[in-house]
């Protein structure tokens, strides 16, 4: 089956994409990013290497042409799936791996506002390059015009790819 | 001029002149009435400040008639079924017949619903309004027609046999225009499987909306609402199993829907690269071990979980794209963020988020997962 090539959508219009992926986009506002942020309201219909049911977030640029676009669906990439994504990407550039987790503080907070008693915990990690065998947290391709990261989220068991333009 | 036409309405109903079809026992009479009381069954042939008025007539026998005589209830003097015969005749019937109870519409101010027989609704009538007022009935140039007042026209027809006077005045004179037009499309998707519900979705609605009239922002979350079932009118399966984390609940009485959910936990990240080139990633964890959500009452519990599920999702991203933008944000400087951006995106679907129950919930729902879900849909 022939999958979406999510890097084609680059460079282009959201109403291009929103024929392209089938999807409506709905803006996502918020006053403190100076971005502009689309997300569709309902499921990419077309599949991508298998998964049906992903979500579609955007980032237009200044002049409002797709900036990157990030493909959100449940479950860890799989093998199965790193085979296929590799059979029309080629091998990865990085494949980054968590070396070591630095707690950095713990703090309870409560927010007056909304009167929600809060538990925050801040980590930095440190990674190194690793195999895909090793659980990575993040695979990079590095193309001529764009770069396509996944982020293997395992806590919450999803994962992100975004295709972006490179400059 | 006014150049609505009734007929054009009604004929698209059954019977020609009255709308009646086979089974139905009533009809609405559309009439235009001037500033002397005159009643008149064409817009085109009412000058000055015209309204509306509306009545709920009994179909003559046999579902369907010309139209001549449709006063076929044997109704009592004051009823004013006689006027149902206007629709095939020029102006003249029933202009006698709108005598004191015929003409509420001419009370703007007025709550009072006239009895309407025994078998038959009251008649609801459009308030009056200044023939000047651009944004009602009249049209810009005083007295003519205008789309919004089509618009508000068509609204009320569609909706009429379930309405209350309440609710009628608020299509004439509270409703927003955005939100009327909106409402009407919304009309016009639904497949005629789901029309009746659509319906009660939007009578509840407009409830919920003369309720809530003088609180902020109340026609955006409408209209937000509304925009988003016209996209996705059967089923929103955006966030599937997630969207089960939100299991909404409305007491007797209560002019919200709540939910509570525990252990609502999200992390939020940071990637970048040190100044010596190697990456390195950060984690900041959230968690609140338990939170409140409520979500206006026109939604259904299903809609309102799909709804609170996007609102989430997207304070989550906006929260990510923030840190990425910060990475040397402090955990609480991330808590702050979120949490505003976790109010407002609730807030434009019209809910709240809080520490405190909108009212009693036994057991708040366990967080299922923080992202996207299966396909399951919350409908």
């Amino acid at each position: 089956m022939q999958e979406i090539k999510f890097e084609r959508l680059l460079r282009q219009s959201i109403l291009y994409c929103s024929e392209m992926t089938e999807s409506h986009f709905k803006k996502i506002e918020s006053p403190k990013l100076n971005i502009k942020h689309f997300g569709t309201i309902d499921f990419g219909r077309r599949s991508f290497y298998g998964m049906h049911n992903h979500h579609l977030t955007l980032i237009l640029d200044r002049k409002d042409y797709v900036e990157s676009i990030t493909v959100h669906f449940r479950g860890v990439i799989d093998r199965e799936f790193y085979d296929a994504f590799i059979e029309v990407y080629g091998k990865p550039n990085q494949i980054q791996i968590i070396e070591e987790i630095i707690p950095i503080n713990k703090e309870t907070i409560i927010d007056k506002e909304n009167n929600i008693k809060q538990e925050l915990l801040k980590k930095e990690f440190i990674l190194r390059e690793g195999t895909f065998d090793e659980n990575p947290l993040y695979i990079i391709w590095k193309k001529e015009n764009f770069q396509i990261k996944a982020f293997l989220r395992r806590k919450q068991n999803i994962s992100e790819i975004t295709y972006s333009v490179i400059n | 001029m006014n150049n609505f036409d009734s007929s054009s309405i009604l004929s698209k109903n059954g019977d020609p002149t009255t709308g009646c079809s086979n089974g139905e026992s009533n009809y609405i009479e559309i009439d235009w009435q001037d500033d002397e009381g005159v009643v008149h069954d064409n817009a085109s042939q009412c000058f000055g400040n015209c309204e509306l008025v509306f009545q709920w007539l009994p179909c003559p026998s046999g579902g369907s008639s010309g139209g001549s005589n449709n006063n076929g209830d044997g109704s009592s003097s004051n009823d004013t079924g006689d006027s149902g015969s206007s629709g095939d005749s020029s102006n003249e019937t029933g202009s006698d017949n709108n005598g004191s109870n015929n003409t509420g519409g001419s009370d703007s101010g007025s709550n009072e619903v006239p009895s309407y027989g025994s078998n038959s609704k009251p008649v609801i009538t459009t308030p009056a309004k200044p023939c000047k007022n651009s944004t009602g009935l009249s049209g810009s140039d005083g007295c003519g027609s205008s789309l919004d007042a089509i618009e508000r026209d068509n609204l009320f027809q569609v909706l009429s046999p379930s309405l209350n006077q309440n609710q009628a005045d608020w299509i004439y004179l509270s409703a927003d225009i955005n939100l009327v037009e909106l409402l009407n499309n919304f009309i016009e998707s639904s497949t005629i499987y789901n029309q009746s519900e659509n319906f009660n979705l939007i009578l509840d609605l407009i409830n919920y909306l003369i309720l809530s009239q003088n609180l902020p922002d109340d026609n955006e979350y409408a209209q937000n609402g509304i925009s988003v079932l016209i996209e996705n009118p059967d089923a929103n399966p955006f966030l599937g199993a997630d969207c089960r984390s939100f299991e909404y609940a409305q007491p007797p009485g209560s002019l919200q829907k709540g939910c509570g959910v525990t252990d609502f936990d999200h992390t939020f990240y940071v990637y970048g690269n040190r100044p010596n080139g190697s990456p390195y990633y950060g984690e900041i964890d959230v968690n609140a071990s338990l939170v409140y959500f409520t979500m206006p009452t026109f939604l259904t519990n299903g809609q309102a979980a799909n709804l609170t599920a996007v609102a989430v999702t997207n304070a989550v991203r906006l929260t990510d794209l923030y840190y990425h933008e910060n990475p040397d944000s402090t955990a609480s400087q991330i808590q702050s963020y979120f949490n505003n951006n976790l109010s407002q995106q609730i807030g434009l679907v019209g809910g709240t988020i809080s520490g405190v129950a909108p009212f009693p919930i036994p057991s708040p729902a366990p967080y299922l997962t923080s992202f996207f879900g299966a396909s399951t849909d919350c409908n």
